[in-house]
């Protein structure tokens, strides 16, 4: 009886899937895990997701799977896969599981430490007031049909000509906060109902908003202005 | 009598049903997403004569396979409680058919959701953001069928 070759460790904190772990597999999976990581994610399906991506194909190089690995759906939360147009692949947004348009932004204030330390529970009060999030929360912005529309054509610009936002804020988002080519009429009219509540609000579910002091910097040259500062909470 | 259980995994959660027939089947995948959602809120028919705000929503679904279905049908209740801000009082499928006894050859459900306001502002559960085809099962048992399905939250 054959057995197929398992993962095995090739470095402190990176463990290979050979090819032949799973049949069909392209490249080998790669994984980059602490020995508790990796023996966590061999609980569920996750190691078996690695190697089916592996499968796909046009994939170059690994299936890798980055530290946060976990059980997702088809792809394995924090699988990140190359594949080549020119052989037949495929990009997908399954690779990053289905929260399309999900990001984290980080906001450095101008508030030193000293001057709220002894306030912080109102001000956490306050932002949690402030920013509209959760199911049922309603976002700054309510869009008739065709304003919703247009809000998935133009992007972050709708809000700004309405008022809610800063011009900074398109520069600091992908694409400057519009998707060239987008095209609201592929969207169904029911996913622009369930999203329509949630716009301009911090969206609902596993978002949430949190807020830490820092006293430490990078010494890197900043990519954007939302670095941390020293003594600054963001 | 048809039961449901909800089944772990890492990051979101799943069901599984089972039902003597394939409507019972899909009223207990509905209790049970219910529940996960936190808007499930039966009622006995005294009850619903006091409480008078019933609202009735026939559904009409067709797919190419009773896995397609029964993510429909669930999805449904998604958009009802999202959408409609709804509680779910009672469900009722009333014609589940198998694939290719449908006249285009795929499977069709029909039924009723009888939905309320809901009481507070948010539900209690846990917010749904898709019914996912994800590890997706029905199938026949020896005493009725079975289905898992994952749910994205």
């Amino acid at each position: 009886m054959s057995s197929s070759p398992g993962p095995r460790r090739v470095g402190e904190f990176e463990w290979e899937i050979p090819i032949g772990h799973v049949d069909g597999m392209r490249v080998p999976g790669r994984i980059f895990a602490s020995d508790a990581l990796f023996h966590k994610a061999a609980e569920d399906h996750s190691i078996e997701q690695v190697a089916n991506v592996a499968t796909l194909p046009g994939i170059v190089g690994a299936s890798y799977a980055m530290p946060d690995l976990h059980w997702g759906y088809g792809f394995p939360i924090g699988g990140v896969a190359a594949t080549d147009i020119s052989c037949g692949g495929a990009i997908s947004p399954g690779g990053v599981g289905f929260d399309i348009g999900c990001g984290v932004r980080l906001l450095r204030s101008e508030l030193p430490w000293n001057d709220i330390r002894t306030r912080l529970p109102n001000l956490v009060r306050s932002l949690g007031r402030m920013v509209p999030r959760g199911v049922g929360g309603k976002g700054r912005l309510q869009c008739s049909p065709q304003e919703m529309d247009q809000v998935l054509q133009e992007g972050v610009k709708f809000p700004l000509a309405h008022g809610v936002g800063w011009e900074e804020d398109a520069e600091m988002t992908e694409d400057s906060g519009t998707l060239a080519g987008a095209r609201p009429a592929f969207v169904s009219d029911r996913a622009k109902e369930r999203g329509g509540a949630q716009l301009g609000s911090l969206g609902a579910g596993n978002h949430f908003q949190r807020y830490r002091w820092s006293s430490r910097f990078s010494t890197r040259p900043p990519r954007t202005r939302c670095a941390y500062g020293r003594g600054r909470s963001a | 009598m048809g039961s449901f259980e909800i089944l772990d995994h890492t990051a979101d959660v799943g069901i599984r049903a089972q039902g003597a027939s394939l409507e019972e089947l899909f009223e207990q995948a509905s209790r049970g997403l219910a529940e996960i959602i936190g808007i499930w809120h039966p009622a006995s028919p005294p009850e619903r004569e006091s409480r008078g705000h019933e609202k009735q929503i026939e559904i009409d679904l067709e797919a190419r396979d009773l896995g397609g279905l029964l993510v429909d049908w669930l999805g449904e209740i998604v958009y009802l409680a999202d959408v409609k801000e709804r509680s779910l009082t009672r469900v009722q499928a009333e014609a589940v058919s198998e694939p290719g006894e449908a006249e285009a050859g795929g499977c069709t459900a029909a039924g009723r959701f009888w939905l309320e306001p809901r009481a507070g502002e948010q539900p209690e559960g846990t917010a749904v953001k898709a019914i996912t085809y994800h590890r997706l099962k029905v199938a026949p048992t020896p005493n009725g069928w079975v289905a898992e399905v994952y749910i994205d939250v």
